[in-house]
């Protein structure tokens, strides 16, 4: 089954909203919130850039 | 999409990470071009998006790439990716640990490291001490604050066992047995304070046979330890056997550092229990 990464993106949205996805823009304060919460609890940082879809 | 979300088998892998979705236009361009640059290292802008990026917590980029994958094998990616972030921890071992940190500092300050290192006990499930395998904060600060606590008792440890080796009946003449107490007495300190961190078993291990093996050191040792075990003598019971054991000392020394320590703490123990 092969997959496109940007739907992985759209997935993410859905498995942790904590992280600014419900935001038009995650911003700067969203990737250190981020970073910030990677550091803290030892999960890593997965990140997807992609096209905006609106 | 759909295909995706219902894969529980790359659900269970990116409900462990801090997911991120950046737009690599409009307002988070600038964001998503800072991020590239600081974990992928190169030019931004001929990137074929979309791209994924996997950071691990102390800022080691794990993997970075765009295109066609498939379920398994981003799942193999994922799998492969939490092997390599160490030990994840629930909110409440996080808590536990960030508590058991606070506590061992608190009572360092204090000066009561025997309390500090009991603190570990709280948290002994979660990894060994000084050496939880995890990248998040509160294990890294916890293991720092653990390794000085060890470092600490191995330095004091090697300084005694060093002496203690001098101390051997035959060994140096200049030795006198106020220094083989005042060595003994600093091997009971460090052993009633850091006994309970398992890294120093070894370092323990080491003096206590020195110790054993030399019946000049341990016959003043087990005397010692009966002065040192008369200052927790608190109930009547305790008292009378402490009392006994501090008597037989003195049968035995008729003079010297232990004896004068075993009156004294005769004395002691008379006082506190009224005569």
């Amino acid at each position: 089954m092969k997959i496109k990464l940007h739907a992985l993106l759209a997935a993410a949205t859905l498995l942790l909203p904590a992280i600014a996805f419900a935001q038009d823009s995650i911003g700067e304060s969203g990737i250190e919130q981020a970073k910030q919460l990677s550091a803290t609890t030892g999960r890593p940082i997965l990140a997807v850039a992609g096209e905006a879809q609106n | 999409m759909n295909r995706l979300n219902s894969s529980e088998a790359l659900a269970q892998y990116t409900s462990q990470f801090v997911t991120v979705k950046m737009s690599t236009s409009g307002a988070d361009r600038k964001t998503w071009q800072e991020f590239h640059r600081e974990f992928k290292g190169d030019h931004e802008g001929t990137v074929p998006v979309p791209f994924v990026y996997i950071v691990r917590s102390d800022g080691t980029t794990m993997f970075t790439g765009s295109g066609m994958m498939e379920v398994p094998e981003m799942g193999k990616l994922l799998h492969k990716a939490l092997n390599q972030s160490g030990k994840l921890f629930s909110e409440k071992e996080l808590g536990k640990l960030v508590e058991a940190n606070q506590k061992i500092l608190a009572w360092r300050e204090k000066g009561d490291i025997k309390q500090a290192v009991a603190q570990l006990r709280d948290v002994s499930q979660l990894g060994p001490p000084g050496e939880i395998h995890s990248f998040a904060k509160p294990a890294i600060e916890l293991n720092a604050t653990v390794t000085q606590l060890i470092t600490e008792g191995r330095t004091a440890l090697t300084s005694i066992t060093a002496n203690l080796e001098k101390a051997k009946s035959g060994t140096d003449p200049d030795v006198t047995d106020s220094d083989r107490v005042k060595w003994l007495s600093e091997y009971l300190k460090v052993r009633g304070d850091f006994a309970g961190l398992k890294p120093l078993k070894r370092d323990f291990t080491k003096a206590k046979k020195l110790i054993q093996k030399d019946d000049v050191l341990s016959g003043m040792k087990k005397d010692l330890e009966v002065i040192l075990d008369a200052d927790s003598a608190n109930s009547k019971t305790s008292v009378k056997r402490a009392l006994k054991k501090l008597n037989s000392v003195l049968e035995k020394r008729t003079q010297g550092e232990i004896f004068d320590k075993a009156t004294a703490a005769i004395a002691k123990l008379k006082e506190k229990s009224g005569g």
